[in-house]
């Protein structure tokens, strides 16, 4: 009779999870490069609930698993120079404390040094995996879709753009990067790099509002089935009380 | 429950974007202001599963594990270095930079400022300063009597003189151009200071490689696309809105669990 409860309360704490990525893609709804995460629910077949008198077994939901979003988010035309976009499934390289991560969020800027860098300073590397070194005063940059970067007519290097077999399975490190965990990426064979564009967040609002409606509806069900097996087992031990007497 | 921090932290970063857009539409007629905007960046996850840990005794391992992130955060608010439209006011201290560059300005402490906006005049010493009374670097000195001033592409400040023929050159007009514009600090009155961010300033001539060229009789008015705003503001309040609304479901599912008994 616990049973009952028990997988309500396993159902309770996953959508409290779930409620948690809804409301991280929704935080999100506005970072460059961003792919929304759901959260899948699973019985959980390892441990089964013990039931006297059920004709068949009762499971916990349990044993979560991620789905990640890879579709390319919408393009936004900024017209910095800077500013690049990959229309292909590929990620830039950059320079992590412990080598390259990856990311989709081509807002980069110049270090003093004349590096191309991120929003948070890390280096943007290059497919040989060195800096990209733009002098400042040599005129505008041009970056063709390949990749290339070159300023007035000489080119400086070219992107590094990395493509990975299963690129959901990468794993978020927070400042829009992605590790790239036991995969070991292949250099893109068309990176498809678009100069003054951004890729926005592929967040779908409408979706994500649905999945919160239908989070918190979930949720007051089982928060209603977990109180009505209290009034159930609050009758049952009255009558059975009054019997007794 | 993280949720409601982390829908915090979306109307909080909402919120910055508005402000934002908010200057940007405020400094739609400043000259020489160049428009802003707000960055945002995912904050850490917490790994329930990792990645590529193993499911079971077999070896297999698990190929997309369970992240939970924790919300969103302000990265940076970058300044659009993009060319402004040029306007002709006919007002002959006014001068437009088109292309990349930036007048050095004297700040009354004596340390030096840049600035697009050449909307200069003259002081009662014949010096060329800005609205504000500062010095344009390096200090030009027009005399008294100087019939017309032209100013050249290049920089070459020229007074005609009663009784002249030829005009004469009385001053040149340096830019100074840096490798990081994003990284200068704003400090208002459409004035900027130099940073470790921005690197040092280069100076040069207008129309050198790299350095814009001058254009007498004319602004460079603010860079900010109306209806560019708008829609960006649309956009940050919808957004708002529904970082708000994950704030109330998970309030009312707290409440929910609370009205358990």
């Amino acid at each position: 009779m616990d049973n009952a409860l028990y997988v309500g309360l396993t159902r309770q704490m996953g959508l409290r999870r779930a409620l948690d990525v809804v409301a991280n893609n929704m935080a999100n709804i506005s970072t460059a490069g961003f792919k929304t995460d759901a959260l899948l629910f699973e019985t959980e077949t390892g441990r089964p609930a013990v039931s006297q008198i059920a004709p068949r077994q009762i499971q916990f939901v349990d044993g979560w698993a991620m789905a990640r979003d890879m579709s390319a988010g919408p393009m936004e035309q900024t017209g910095a120079q800077l500013d690049v976009a990959l229309s292909g499934p590929g990620f830039f390289t950059v320079q992590g404390p412990q080598g390259p991560l990856y990311t989709r969020a081509g807002r980069f800027a110049l270090s003093p040094a004349g590096e191309i860098v991120t929003a948070n300073g890390q280096t943007v590397l290059s497919d040989a995996g060195a800096p990209l070194v733009v002098n400042p005063v040599g005129g505008p940059l041009t970056i063709t879709g390949d990749g290339s970067v070159s300023q007035a007519g000489v080119t400086i290097g070219r992107l590094g753009v990395a493509e990975f077999a299963n690129p959901a399975a990468l794993e978020k490190v927070g400042d829009n990067l992605f590790a790239p965990g036991a995969q070991a990426p292949a250099p893109a064979t068309a990176p498809g790099v678009r100069q003054g564009m951004v890729e926005g967040s592929n967040v779908k609002a409408v979706l994500e509002l649905t999945r919160l409606i239908e989070i918190q509806r979930a949720y007051e069900s089982v928060t209603r089935m977990i109180r009505s097996e209290e009034e159930l087992r609050d009758k049952a031990i009255s009558r059975l009380g009054r019997t007794q007497g | 429950m993280r949720s409601l921090s982390i829908a915090a932290s979306g109307m909080l970063a909402q919120q910055t974007n508005v402000e934002v857009i908010s200057n940007n539409v405020a400094n739609m007629n400043t000259t020489g202001y160049k428009r802003q905007r707000a960055e945002f960046q995912d904050m850490l996850y917490t790994a329930m599963e990792r990645v590529g840990s193993a499911s079971s005794a077999a070896g297999t391992i698990v190929p997309a594990g369970v992240e939970i992130g924790t919300g969103v955060k302000t990265s940076a608010i970058y300044r659009i270095a993009e060319q402004g439209n040029l306007q002709q006011t006919g007002n002959t201290y006014d001068l437009a930079i088109n292309g990349r560059g930036y007048f050095r300005i004297q700040l009354p402490d004596g340390t030096d400022a840049f600035t697009r906006a050449g909307n200069f005049a003259v002081n009662a010493e014949g010096q060329i300063v800005t609205q504000d009374g500062y010095v344009v670097q390096p200090g030009i000195t027009v005399p008294g009597e100087a019939l017309d001033i032209a100013i050249n592409e290049q920089g070459q400040v020229q007074a005609t003189l009663p009784g002249q023929t030829t005009p004469q050159v009385i001053g040149q007009f340096e830019l100074a151009s840096f490798v990081n514009t994003a990284g200068l600090q704003a400090l208002g009155d459409n004035l900027f200071a130099e940073t470790a961010a921005s690197g040092p300033a280069t100076t040069g001539t207008p129309g050198d490689v790299g350095f814009g060229r001058l254009q007498q009789r004319w602004v460079e008015s603010s860079n900010v696309n109306p209806v560019q705003e708008i829609s960006a503001l649309i956009m940050a309040q919808r957004a708002y809105e529904m970082n708000s609304r994950v704030i109330s479901a998970s309030d009312e599912m707290m409440q929910a669990t609370s009205n358990l008994r």
